[in-house]
């Protein structure tokens, strides 16, 4: 038996473990298990979950790092509702029980399986089989022969019957008649217990997730659906023996069974698949040919000799890695993007590839931006690739297809994607099984909120009684990191040379046409198998959409790569902040930085996207950043070591990479443990990785003389790194989309514009303030209009001003109004123009509803609205598609004209937003009576000015660097005010902060380099006569 | 000339629930149609209305106003009972009450011919308010001349209003807001959108559009205040109980003769229940005896019927059964009726082996004969052997389906409650039972553990089967939490 580390052999091994990947049923993680099994000094340990090899990696791991042998097995779920254990003997079996797995996934809905006897006989080979437990044939229901038979024949001597016993009464007489079967059929016994918990003290846990299981079943009224006693622990070998004492030869052939599996997942071949080239060519010769191909392309012809020598250096590594047929993939995969006019672009430390950048993939040089091509891939690291390609988010699908009918079902699947609690869900699920009321429940949920906290405090402001809550809490805690189920990567791939269910399990997706392997990111990155990554990006939706605009109204022909670079005017809307809609750096946050930054090239835009993040903002690294850009600090590194690596940032670093290599050379690490240092940066909330890393990285850093307070300050910012920070090839590929945006934006803002509203919804903003930014850059939006509408959002030539266009706003935005409404109202009016709204309501058929949104929105008439409201009630009612055209009734019936205020409300009722004006337009006159001033007049406000500002909420944020200031931005028809809000202010106004959308506040005037806020120390609900709409705000996000 | 009030108690259920949960005093409160997410807001109180939680919306997006919103169900039978207690309150000051089938919580009252009790109506309002309040509950009161006028007036106000001529109610309710009206919410809010928010600008719309645009409700409702559609007032009548009773001269102690009293009583109620169109689901019969004690009864028939004959079998056995200590001085007795079952007739069914009527009779009779009912034992997903079963009343006799059993399983027989044996600690299962004077253990099997209940008090149980060389097996178990073994039956 492969048992590592000397252990002394034990005297039994579990057999029928499971973990919390047998969703719902199992209690501890797969780990917990493992370290169990350790201590007690077992040696082996099985693995089976239900119908699955979700939790195998991780056990996998886990095993190596404890010395473990890893036996891996399935529960495998039968179509008569019984089921078998069946266990990897070598990598045949192994791949055999992938199989059937998948057979049993794919007939089956989501989150089910079944397989047949005759498939069980059919897959034996390479397995052991474990026959026996609660729900096995073998002690229920009339004498199975058949079945017994088959699996005879088809083990042989690799079948046991399974013993198990968990101290209740009922499995005597069951385990009678397993014993009086099994010696019939002749089937030697092994004693095992069904383990669902590594510790007695999840049996709490593990009854909850039963409840769970059965639809939130409380645990007052769960019966038998939960375990009787505690005994589905895992047993130290004297408790097995004291069990089963009667019958030790069950017990010795527990240890008989694990040293016949001798699989282990590092034994399993992958090879990634190899593309169909051309002219017998190898892969190596067609990735050079394309490479090069691409650089003469890339630089004009002829191939500058720096790029020359990296491309060899690469070409190299990447040969001698055989990692050609990846390469090959990407390129493909841009090839059919580029055909089919979807736009894509490689993000991630792939723009380190001089290789990626001249196939096309990327659209970053890394040669000229002096980048790592060893943060991409190294031969040290030995650890494959990784090509995340951005997609324009609404033709991904197309691409995803393409790719599996390129390499075929069988070879191709998505990436899984672990659902598992947070405090939200577990509050929710774990209170009802104890019965909480839900609306309570939902309450709390809310107060939890997204920071995961929670606490007899919290539980005390829900109305419920901390001093009962111990059992919730603890529960609460514990279920959180459990799965719940599986979900889909949003587009992560695993390709094959052989079929991926040889490799893993393979099973249906909730969305149709899609298949998902049992394994997520994480479990590929530990295997080092690779993943293709397709990411829908909405901004390369509203860049092909704004380019193809261009096109068809202007006549003007640009590419994404033709866009021309570094534009005086652009940047000069970038440093004013006016960067409404551009990809990056649209946020509040971002909009506050860009004039102290004011950059005025590509570079400027790398450090602004990734200078805004939480691991330079947690480090401190901004302040000190800009005062050396402001030439206000001289620029010093604290170490003559670290120049090289920090000099392009000012001796402050703001990038993933630059912290890896401060790691090398400042901090002695490996290459291989700064790699881990990146891994652990990655790892988002995973609670303790990076603090390992503490004590070393800052004693080294201060042993080499750097200055304690550097050393703390950028542990900080790798702690800043785990919530999210960015690598600079990732931030130099974001640029180069944030500068296509801003220079559409800049030069076409109305089909900028257009595009972004038929995108929506995606980026930072409401549609209303999309409109509302438009507008005040001179572009006329026009209503949605029946006559002329479509469902997207339109351009139209202004006649009163050559060359311009105006947005018309398409039926999209109508609440209720559907794209088939759209149609038949397009279709209607292509047969003829409408001669009055009973004439639109009897040809287009459209619900009542619908009709109502339309006149509302004033796209029946803009004008008397009110009479055509009162007209189109009932006609739907009155006529469908086959009646006869009704005239109008010519109702007598008038009512009072809606004001100009009223016209915008009923807008932003109808469609979201106005284009009419803005809500606060209107109410000017008294916002001026009561002395509030427009945006636009508090921006010229000399600093430290007592001000008090009325405006609509369109962003509410309480970053988790801000130590609990609320950000919040206001709008009125001249532009945004930003507001902060320290904790003390917030606590106060924390009701009106949450709840009002139309808002004032008192506070001081902070201006600096063109950057205004209000720092508020009140807030309050402006008393005017008349209550203006709310914009959507983008709230907490 | 007729006059009439209309008291409304405004968000009745709402009211309810807050009299129910005083410490809600001071938070924003709603009632929902269900405990779930999903469930909608039926009625708002003033503070999650400033919050701008309204009715109609679901509790999921209401809390996102709210998080410290209170929330819970009325159920309508308890709607109902306050209906029908606030009716009572109301019979004190008023001739004649009707109580809105439609909205819960408003009632007209006949206010003509009280000028010589009351020769102020404005003071009997008020008296109907405080008799509101002395319930616990808020209301306003409208006196008029119209059914609708005086609703719509109690709607708008917020305590009492008395009109003093016809013409001033019709005034009045011009101004009257719509919300305050039974209009639904689209057409509250498409009115609203048409910049009509009184009930004024609603009658000055043609009648004509009204129906085909906002439906049969609006329309109602605009003939009511247009005056086109007038429904007098229909007071509902103070239900009677169907009871009688009997004093006697002297002391009865001969249950025939007192049977035959009861017959005498039981006829003509039968015929008050006949003339309701009900028949009698049950009897309640209390008996005043000469020592000052009484005896009370409750029969109930098979099924609900008007045979007067079962009910004196009934009757006779329960007589059989009651102890009489001394004569009896006074019989009441009182009639609980339902209404009918549409039940079809029987005339094509298949006549079955098995008479279930006889066998229902049977039941009652037992039921009559011993006044504790009848029970039996049904089966419950339980772990803890007591928790495999309860107890249920036997309404009604089911058809049995016996199950065919190939072998006699053991019967394990257990005690209503387990007994204690005597104090051992935790000895194993002999010694146990030798403490407790029990011979020497020859067999044991377990121990077989069933333990759970974390969320409430907790049980751990090791149960063993034992036997001694005489004597059956021994069921037993060693409790951890009570620290001691216990007898918990035999197995036979």
């Amino acid at each position: 038996m492969p048992i590592r580390g000397g252990r002394p052999p034990s005297t039994y091994v579990p057999l029928f473990c499971r973990s919390h990947y047998s969703f719902l049923e199992g209690a501890s993680r797969p780990g917990e298990l493992l370290e169990r099994a350790a201590a007690f000094g077992i040696g082996s340990l099985c693995l089976a979950d239900r119908d699955g090899v979700y939790g195998a990696v991780r056990a996998h791991v886990k095993a190596r790092e404890t010395g473990l042998h890893l036996v891996i097995g399935v529960q495998v779920s039968i179509a008569d509702g019984s089921s078998i254990l069946l266990l990897a003997g070598d990598e045949e079996g192994y791949t055999h029980l992938c199989r059937l797995i998948s057979a049993g996934r794919l007939r089956s809905p989501k989150g089910e399986s079944a397989v047949e006897w005759n498939e069980v006989f059919a897959h034996a080979a390479g397995l052991i089989a474990l026959w026996g437990g609660e729900e096995s044939l073998l002690v229920q229901g009339p004498d199975p022969a058949f079945v017994a038979r088959g699996l005879k024949e088809a083990f042989g001597d690799r079948l046991y019957a399974l013993v198990t016993r968990h101290r209740r009464a009922e499995e005597v007489w069951r385990e009678r008649r397993l014993r009086e079967r099994a010696r019939r059929y002749r089937i030697p016994t092994v004693a095992a217990t069904e383990v669902l918990y590594h510790h007695t003290s999840r049996r709490r846990l593990q009854d909850v997730l039963t409840c769970i299981r059965h639809g939130g079943v409380r645990i007052t009224e769960a019966g038998r659906r939960i375990k009787p006693n505690a005994e589905h622990d895992l047993k130290s070998p004297v408790a097995f023996q004291v069990l089963f004492r009667d019958d030790p030869d069950s017990v010795a052939r527990t240890l008989e069974v694990a040293a016949r599996c001798r699989f282990s997942l590092d034994t399993i071949r992958y090879r990634y698949p190899s593309e169909r080239l051309p002219d017998g060519k190898t892969s190596g010769e067609r990735l050079r040919e394309l490479t090069f191909r691409g650089a003469r392309q890339r630089y004009g012809g002829s191939v500058p000799e720096r790029v020359r020598i990296q491309l060899e250096r690469e070409l190299e590594i990447i040969g001698k890695l055989a990692y050609e047929g990846y390469f090959l993939t990407m390129w493909d995969l841009v090839r059919f993007c580029r055909e089919n006019g979807i736009l894509c672009q490689g993000r991630g430390s792939a723009a380190n590839s001089a290789a990626c950048y001249c196939l096309g993939i990327t659209a970053v040089d890394p040669v000229r931006m002096e980048l790592l091509f060893e943060r991409f891939i190294s031969r040290e690291r030995d650890e494959p690739p990784d090509i995340d390609l951005d997609i324009e988010h609404r033709r991904r699908e197309e691409v995803i297809q393409y790719l599996y009918r390129k390499h075929g079902r069988t070879h191709a699947a998505m990436v899984a994607n672990f659902v598992r609690y947070r405090a939200r869900s577990a509050v929710r699920d774990v209170g009802k099984v104890l019965g909480f009321a839900e609306t309570t429940l939902h309450r709390l949920a809310r107060l939890v909120g997204r920071s995961d906290r929670l606490d007899r405090e919290l539980i005390g402001s829900a109305g419920l009684d901390p001093g009962g809550s111990g059992d919730f809490l603890r529960l609460v805690a514990e279920i959180q990191g459990c799965p719940r189920h599986l979900s889909i990567h949003p587009g992560g791939f695993l390709l094959g040379q052989k079929p991926v269910q040889d490799l893993v399990p393979v099973e249906n997706g909730a969305m149709h046409g899609r298949t998902v392997i049992q394994w997520d990111k994480e479990d590929l990155e530990s295997l080092k198998l690779f993943k293709v990554d397709l990411l829908g990006l909405g901004m390369l939706t509203v860049i092909e959409r704004s380019l193809r605009l261009i096109r068809d109204h202007w006549g003007e022909s640009f590419t994404l790569a033709a866009i021309p670079a570094d534009d005086p005017d652009t940047f000069a809307m970038i440093r004013r902040a006016d960067t409404v809609g551009v990809f990056q750096v649209e946020s509040r946050a971002q909009m506050s930085m860009l004039p102290r930054l004011g950059p005025r090239g590509y570079y400027d835009l790398v450090i602004v996207i990734s200078i805004v993040r939480p691991g330079p903002i947690a480090g401190g690294m901004v302040h000190p950043y800009l005062r050396r850009r402001n030439g206000e600090e001289a620029v010093a590194y604290p170490h003559p070591s670290l120049e090289p690596i920090l000099e392009k940032t000012l001796g402050v670093p703001l990038f993933q990479e630059q912290v890896m290599r401060l790691a090398v050379v400042a901090a002695d690490y490996t290459p291989g443990e700064a790699d881990q240092l990146r891994r652990d940066m990655a790892a988002w909330r995973r609670v303790g990785r990076i603090e390992r890393h503490r004590d070393r990285f800052v004693s080294r850093m201060r042993a080499k003389g750097i200055d304690a307070e550097f050393a703390d300050r950028v542990f900080e910012q790798i702690r800043g790194f785990k919530d999210y920070g960015f690598p600079e090839s990732h931030a130099a590929s974001f640029a180069h989309i944030a500068y296509a945006s801003a220079w559409l934006r800049c030069h076409y803002h109305a089909a900028f514009a257009c595009a972004l509203l038929n995108a929506q919804p995606m980026g930072f903003y409401a549609p209303a303030t999309i409109v509302d930014d438009a507008r005040r850059r001179g572009v006329r939006v026009r209503s949605v209009d029946v006559r002329q509408s479509g469902w997207d959002c339109t351009l139209e030539r202004e006649e009163d001003a050559p060359g311009a266009h105006a947005v018309r706003i398409g039926f999209r935005y109508v609440k209720g109004l559907g794209e088939a409404d759209s149609k038949r109202i397009e279709e209607a009016r292509r047969a003829g123009s409408f001669r009055s709204a009973a004439d639109f309501a009897s040809r287009t058929g459209l619900r009542q509803d619908v009709l109502d949104r339309l006149a509302e929105a004033g796209a029946l008439g803009p004008s008397r609205r009110r009479e055509t409201l009162w007209e189109v009630q009932g006609l739907a009612a009155a006529g469908g598609k086959d009646a006869l055209p009704l005239e109008s009734s010519g109702s007598a019936v008038s009512f009072s004209p809606l004001s100009d205020l009223e016209s915008i409300h009923w807008d932003y009722q109808s469609t979201g937003h106005s284009p009419r004006g803005h809500p606060l337009a209107h109410l000017r006159d008294e916002l001026d009576a009561h002395r509030l001033p427009a945006a636009a007049a508090v921006r010229e406000m000399p600093d430290g000015r007592r001000v008090e500002y009325a405006g609509i909420v369109i962003c509410r944020q309480r970053p988790e660097t801000a130590a609990g200031v609320v950000f919040m931005t206001l709008e009125d028809e001249t532009g945004f005010v930003n507001v902060i809000l320290w904790r003390d202010v917030y606590e106060k106004f924390r009701v009106a902060v949450n709840t009002l959308s139309f808002m004032g506040v008192g506070g001081r005037l902070q201006s600096e380099s063109g950057v205004v806020h209000i720092v508020a120390d009140s807030i309050w609900r402006p008393e005017l006569d008349l209550e203006p709409a709310a914009i959507g705000s983008r709230d907490f996000r | 000339m007729e006059r009439t009030a209309c008291v409304d108690v405004p968000a009745l259920p709402l009211q309810l629930l807050l009299r129910e949960r005083p410490e809600w005093e001071g938070h924003p409160a709603v009632v929902v149609d269900r405990e779930r997410i999903q469930g909608r807001i039926l009625w708002v109180n003033g503070r999650a209305r400033a919050l701008g939680v309204l009715p109609g919306m679901r509790y999921g997006a209401a809390l996102a106003l709210s998080s410290d919103l209170r929330a819970d169900v009325v159920s309508g039978p308890s709607i109902e009972q306050a209906v029908v207690s606030l009716a009572s309150r109301l019979r004190r000051l008023a001739p004649g009450v009707e109580a809105s089938r439609d909205e819960p919580g408003v009632f007209w009252l006949v206010a003509s011919g009280l000028s010589r009790l009351y020769p102020r109506l404005g003071e009997w309002a008020r008296l109907i308010r405080d008799e509101v309040a002395g319930g616990g509950l808020r209301c306003s009161v409208a006196v008029g001349f119209s059914r609708f006028g005086s609703y719509a007036s109690a709607k708008a106000c917020e305590r009492v209003v008395v009109f003093r001529t016809p013409e001033e109610e019709e005034a009045g309710i011009r101004g009257v807001p719509l919300d305050r009206l039974d209009l639904t919410p689209r057409v509250r809010q498409l009115l609203a959108r048409l910049g009509i928010h009184t009930l004024g600008g609603f009658l000055d719309l043609p009648p004509s559009g009204i129906r085909s645009r906002l439906g049969r409700r609006a329309y109602r409702l605009h003939r009511l205040a247009s005056g086109d559609l007038a429904l007098p007032l229909r007071p509902d009548p103070p239900l009677e109980p169907a009871a009688a009773g009997i004093s006697l001269d002297h002391a009865e102690s001969d249950r025939g003769r007192l049977l035959l009293l009861m017959e005498e009583l039981l006829a003509p109620l039968l015929e008050v229940l006949r003339g309701r169109h009900e028949v009698i689901a049950s009897l309640h019969l209390t008996l005043h005896l000469d020592d000052r004690s009484r005896r009370n009864s409750t029969l109930r028939p098979a099924e609900p019927t008007l045979d007067g004959t079962q009910l004196l079998e009934l009757l006779q056995l329960r007589m059989e059964a009651t102890a009489l200590p001394a004569g009896v001085t006074e019989i009441r007795m009182e009639l609980g009726g339902v209404r009918p079952g549409d039940r079809q007739g029987e005339l094509f069914r298949k006549a079955s082996a098995r008479d279930l009527g006889a066998a229902n009779r049977a039941l009652a009779q037992l039921r009559a004969r011993f006044e504790g009912g009848v029970f039996r034992a049904c089966l419950r997903p339980g772990h803890l052997p007591e928790a495999r079963f309860t107890w249920e009343t036997m309404e009604a006799v089911p058809l049995p389906r016996p199950r065919r059993i190939q072998l006699r399983p053991l019967v394990r027989r257990f005690f209503p409650r387990p007994v204690r044996l005597p104090r051992t600690g935790a000895v194993p299962a002999g010694a146990a039972l030798r403490a407790a004077g029990r011979p020497a253990v020859r067999e044991s099997a377990g121990p077989y553990i069933v333990s759970g209940g974390w969320w409430g008090s907790g049980t751990h149980r090791e149960y063993h089967f034992v036997r001694s060389d005489e004597g059956p097996w021994l069921w037993i178990y060693y409790d951890r939490k009570r620290e001691g073994w216990f007898l918990h039956g035999k197995v036979e």
